[in-house]
Order: structure tokens, then C-alpha cells, then sequence
């Protein structure tokens, strides 16, 4: 359906990019009208890009539930602040930084609750708490990984195991690039991070991606 | 927006490929319907003014410089005032020249008039329009309601149907059946673009001309304006929807009815 993540994808067919030009001048558009108040332009802005919002939002936060949160409230957010976006420059890269904040803000707060009340259990009882320094508690670390637990056929077990085998910010650039279909600038947007440092890592990610898979017996021809 | 559509430069084909493959069969969690849930806020009556920097822009538009604002505020002021003392006068009993004041217990409103379709208009005279032009079904008595909204190339023109006993209707409606005409046409990117995840969209052929039938979360539709503008038609009733363009005029049947019975229903409009 249309609100699909985007695949970045050189080339294709002249009827695809036609009708692509004329989703992004409809876009602009909606952009415009929205501008000016007009709620329902909005409305269809949101419908356009809410998969690419909850997703990146699903993948920040760990959470379906924080993850609607997040991408409700970004969207909310995105509507009071269409007087500062800049006319005429892509909506989502700009929607997805937003998406990225709140996702991030969410994130902070459940470890600072979780913190809290690991602590507090380990006050309680005695022991000592498995809280960081810091007061958070480590949600990101104990939660599963849900750009690994989408992919579930069979067929993509390699994958899976390579993908698993990552850190977590050369995952998320991975994941934001190949299973989101972002484009460098909204991946950079969505992660708060430079396009240098999405470089590198992505070509760090892929790189030990392809260790992964070779080691684990997936014939795969030469790197760059 | 599709400047950086060519930014991905091939880091490792093999394992990009890989990865192309997987994202294709990954499955995500079920997308929920933030549309509504925004929309919700965005518009809640009594929800703070979630856009101040509009009304800033609103009143710098019509006031415009401080010393136009110097002369026109007073003049504002005093028109204010001569309502208000229309309005004491005509409470008071005091008619005012060639106004006659009547009280009514209640205002009689055609059907669909609280759905915010535009505003009750004549039959004959929504007919009487060519921009749009608005075509009624064969297979279907005439509407019990029409309502107009805007003017020239903006103007919508709906037309409604009352359920009778026993028929189905659209969703906190007494009603079985909308007809929305608008200036313009529509394309699938736009059709498709404006759809949800818990929107299932089928293309449709309505007599040749190509159409969409449409179930699922609410929606918009936009439409392609003669001269490149794009409107967005919002629903105000929520029910399945038959979206089809001919000569130059955008249709949206809203219909209880099923897929079926309203495509029989669009099959058979024409010019009365």
C-alpha cells in the first residue's frame, strides 16, 4: 500500500518515476495546505507516512506501544511546528527526525522507570540493583531486537543470525537502509546521526554481515 | 522529494541483496491508525491552539501594517457594535426595518445536514451546475438532500440518500447512500498514496472509465485540479467508497449498499 516505506532503488521504469514525481508534487502540496490549517491535507500526509513513522518508531523503541505513542505524538508535533519546515525541501526525512526525538525521549524515560524501580526492588530486598550509574535502567539491552524479530521465514535465518551478530547502532543503519527502504538523509534524520557516521557504519554493518554469512557456510560472491 | 532517490550506492550487492530479499517478506506489527487518533487531537474542540503561528500569520494578513491596524480596529469595534444593538433590538421585540424576526421551535433539517456536506441547497439548482457536474443514478429515485460547498473550480456538490426501513446505512447516519461531486480527476499513485494499511483499495472499471473501490479506515481522497492544484476530499460519512473520474468531474460514491449494488448504482448515473 502507499504508506510503505520508500526503496531507494537507481533507475526503475519511466511510469514508475512519473507517478512517483507526482506523489511527491501532491505531497509538497498536502505540505502546503497544511500549512494554511487544513487539518484533512494533514490527515493524508499522516495516512501517507505512518508505516515509515511506527516502524522507525518500532525499531527506536522496542515497543508496539511506545512505538504509537512516539509516532502519535510526532505527528502531533509535526503539525504544530509546519511553520518551521522548510518549503519545498522532503517532508520525511523531516517527519522521521522528529519520529527519531520522541522515540529516543521514550526510550530515556522507560529506563529511567525501569531504573527506578530496580532500585527500588533492590532496596527492598536488599541485593543490589541492576541499574547503570546513571539511574537508567537497560531496556534496550534486554529487550529483543525487533528489526531481528520481523524477519521470521525460514529462508531468512542467515540473516537473521548475521543481522543478531551486530551492535546496535550498525544494526539500526542497516535495518533503516535495507528493511525500511529509508534513504541516507531520513536514515541520518531517524537516528540523529551524521551522514558520516551512517557511512560508516553501514559499511562496518555490511562488512561483518558478510563475515557472518560466509562463516556460516551462505556462498556469497566477492566484496567491493 | 525524490532527490536522493539515487543516494544508494552499492556497498555490497551480494548482502544488499540478501537484505532486499529479507525486508521483502518481513513482518512487521499491524501499523495502527494514527490518522484518526491525530486528527482527533489536531482538532479536539477545546484543545489548545495547536498552530498559534497561524493565527499570527491570519492577523498579520488581514491587519497587515500597525497603522492600518490603527484605523481598521475601531471600524471593527463599531460594526461589532451595531450587531449588538440589532440583536438586543430584535430580542427587545423592536424590528428593524425590512427584518422580520419569527421564533421556531425547531429549524426542519434535510437529511445528512449535520455531517458537515456543505450547505443545504436546491435540487434543481445543483443540477443546473456544470462545474461540477453532477450526474444522478437511473437505477434510484431522486436524492432526498443536495449540499454545495464552495464556489467556481473548489465547489463540491453532494447529493444524499435517506435509508428507508430495513436498509442498511452508513455508519451514524440515517443514511444509505452519498454522491460527492467535485471538479477534477484523481490517478492511482494519489489513490493509493492516501491509503492506510487497514485500507484495502481494488481497482475498479465503471464503464470504461477507470475507478477505485475503496473499504476500510477512513480516508481521503485527492483530487487533481485543472489547474494543478491538489484538493483533498475528506469524508464526512464513513463507509466504503466507490471513486471514479469522468470528463473532467471526480465522483465518490460513499454507499452502504456493497460493492456490487453501488457499482450497479455508478454504472447507471447520467445527466438528468
Amino acid at each position: 500500500m502507499g504508506a510503505e516505506p520508500r526503496r531507494d532503488v537507481p533507475g526503475g521504469d519511466a511510469a514508475g518515476i512519473a507517478a512517483e514525481h507526482l506523489a511527491d508534487a501532491v505531497e509538497a502540496a498536502l505540505v502546503d495546505r497544511a500549512r494554511e490549517g487544513d487539518a484533512a491535507a494533514f490527515a493524508a500526509l499522516v495516512t501517507m507516512h505512518q508505516a515509515a513513522a511506527f516502524r522507525v518508531a518500532y525499531v527506536l523503541t522496542r515497543s508496539t506501544a511506545d512505538a504509537e505513542d512516539a509516532a502519535q505524538d510526532a505527528f502531533v508535533k509535526a503539525y504544530v511546528a509546519l511553520d518551521r519546515f522548510r518549503q519545498g525541501s522532503p517532508f520525511r526525512p523531516w517527519l522521521l527526525a522528529i519520529v527519531g526525538n520522541e522515540s529516543r525521549n521514550r526510550l530515556r524515560a522507560r529506563g529511567r522507570r525501569e531504573g527506578l524501580a530496580d532500585r527500588a526492588l533492590a532496596a527492598i530486598r536488599g541485593g543490589s540493583s541492576s541499574a547503570t550509574s546513571d539511574g537508567t535502567a537497560r531496556p534496550a539491552a534486554a529487550a529483543p531486537s525487533p528489526e531481528i524479530d520481523v524477519l521470521v521465514g525460514e529462508t531468512q535465518a542467515e540473516v537473521r543470525a548475521a543481522l543478531g551478530g551486530l551492535g546496535d547502532d550498525e544494526r539500526r543503519v542497516v535495518a533503516c537502509r535495507y528493511l525500511l527502504g529509508l534513504s541516507e538523509s531520513e536514515t541520518c534524520a531517524a537516528l540523529g546521526i551524521p551522514a558520516g557516521t551512517a557511512k560508516s557504519r553501514l559499511h562496518r554493518g555490511l562488512r561483518r554481515m558478510r563475515e557472518s554469512l560466509e562463516a556460516a557456510g551462505v556462498t556469497l560472491e566477492a566484496g567491493p | 522529494m525524490t532527490g536522493e532517490r539515487t543516494d544508494a550506492i552499492a556497498v555490497d550487492p551480494p548482502v544488499e541483496r540478501l537484505l532486499a530479499t529479507a525486508a521483502t517478506d518481513a513482518t512487521w506489527p499491524a501499523t495502527p491508525d494514527l490518522r484518526s487518533t491525530v486528527l482527533e487531537r489536531i482538532e479536539a474542540p477545546g484543545a489548545p491552539d495547536l498552530r498559534p503561528s497561524v493565527l499570527t500569520r491570519i492577523a498579520g494578513r488581514a491587519v497587515g501594517s500597525p497603522r492600518r491596524a490603527r484605523v481598521l480596529r475601531p471600524l471593527a469595534l463599531a460594526v461589532l457594535l451595531v450587531i449588538a444593538i440589532a440583536g438586543l433590538a430584535a430580542g427587545l421585540g423592536y424590528g428593524l426595518p425590512g427584518l422580520d424576526i419569527r421564533r421556531v421551535d425547531e429549524t426542519p433539517a434535510p437529511p445528512g445536514a449535520p455531517l458537515g456536506l456543505g450547505s443545504p441547497a436546491p435540487l434543481a439548482d445543483v443540477l443546473a451546475l456544470d462545474e461540477p457536474r453532477i450526474l444522478l443514478p437511473g437505477a434510484l429515485p431522486p436524492p432526498d438532500a443536495a449540499f454545495e460547498r464552495g464556489v467556481g473550480d473548489r465547489r463540491i456538490v453532494t447529493v444524499a440518500w435517506r435509508a428507508s426501513p430495513g436498509d442498511p446505512v452508513l455508519e451514524d447516519t440515517d443514511l444509505v447512500l452519498t454522491l460527492m461531486a467535485v471538479p477534477g480527476t484523481t490517478a492511482e499513485p494519489l489513490i493509493s498514496k492516501a491509503a492506510g494499511p487497514q485500507t484495502r483499495v481494488e481497482p475498479i472499471d465503471v464503464d470504461g472509465d477507470r475507478g477505485w473501490w475503496i473499504t476500510g479506515a477512513p480516508h481521503e481522497i485527492m483530487v487533481l485540479r485543472s489547474d494543478g492544484e491538489v484538493g483533498v476530499l475528506r469524508a464526512a460519512v464513513v463507509g466504503d467508497t466507490l471513486v471514479f473520474a469522468r470528463e473532467g468531474t471526480l465522483y465518490r460514491l460513499e454507499s452502504a449498499l456493497g460493492k456490487a449494488a453501488t457499482l450497479e448504482i455508478a454504472r447507471s448515473l447520467k445527466r438528468p
